[in-house]
């Protein structure tokens, strides 16, 4: 029976680092996909002729695209990660539509009160992941991943324009280097546990 | 306890193999055949008779990917992750720790 008792906590802790590990997806994916969408649009830009701007709101859009695709599918393995540990949190629709209308509503409060789209777009994927952390505490007590995420694109905001490369480019590796920060606390957690 | 340990032997995750085939996929998206085989230490023979005996109970889907030669795939199916969460839970119990 303690050799059961053993393996078993063993699984549980095989599962549980699994669980974490799919949970820094989130951020793994925009570090990579920011600085992709920026310059896949630069390059296709000089290129082509196209407008940049053009180009990076429907690459931005696509980007969007796969990343609810791959969500989907990361979050249906935790589900059941989390079923398995005996840790089913039943699916809250409060909390989902919270953070379903954080976007939108950052969105268009960054893009009313900043015309620089670049800065605006700073400010409102940096409010946003504030918000997010907010809604996390409320309904699971926890988000400390996404606050300083948030926090860290916001305080990166402050020398934007001040830089000597471009907007563009300050923004990307702003949102890059936040989100690769999110995965890199959110996995050395995991490995610590 | 000892009526849902009898249920546990008729589960098809009540063999030692099959339950870490399950526990293999449940954090994966899917395994190759090889991966599996190579994880687990098993036969060919042998990964294919428990794969045969998982997927006529629905835990398991099998298919074929293509690339530079064909590749067998497995996954865990909804049914697979009821069902390893049922057994998990009774050994949780047995132990005390449920």
């Amino acid at each position: 029976m303690e050799e059961l008792s053993e393996a078993l906590k063993a699984i549980e802790r095989e599962l549980n680092f699994a669980r974490k590990a799919y949970n820094s997806i989130v951020y793994l994916y925009w570090a990579v996909a920011f600085p992709v969408v920026y310059l896949t649009s630069s390059i296709l830009s000089a290129c082509t002729g196209a407008s940049a701007n053009s180009l990076v709101v429907l690459f931005s859009a696509l980007a969007i695209l796969l990343f609810v695709f791959e969500e989907l599918k990361a979050s249906k393995k935790v589900r059941g990660i989390e079923k398995a540990l005996g840790r089913k949190t039943p699916l809250n629709r409060r909390y989902l539509l919270a953070q379903a209308l954080i976007w939108p509503v950052v969105i268009v409060i960054a893009g009313v009160l900043v015309e620089d789209a670049w800065l605006s777009s700073l400010l409102a994927i940096g409010s946003g992941m504030l918000a997010l952390a907010v809604v996390d505490y409320a309904f699971l007590r926890g988000g400390w991943d996404k606050a300083i995420v948030g926090a860290t694109i916001l305080l990166l905001s402050v020398p934007y324009g001040r830089v000597s490369i471009t907007k563009g480019a300050y923004a990307t590796l702003v949102l890059s280097l936040a989100f690769a920060l999110g995965a890199y606390l959110v996995l050395r957690k995991a490995m610590r546990e | 306890m000892i009526e849902e340990l009898a249920k546990l032997s008729k589960s098809p995750l009540g063999n030692p193999t099959r339950l870490a085939i399950a526990l293999y996929l449940l954090s994966r998206e899917r395994a190759t055949f090889a991966s599996l085989r190579k994880a687990l230490k098993l036969t060919p023979g042998n990964l294919e008779f428990h794969l045969k005996a998982l997927e006529e109970a629905g835990i398991v889907r099998t298919y074929y990917g293509f690339g530079k030669r064909p590749r067998k795939f497995v996954e865990l199916t909804e049914k697979g992750v009821e069902e390893l969460s049922e057994v998990l839970r009774i050994l949780r119990e047995a132990v005390g720790d449920g």
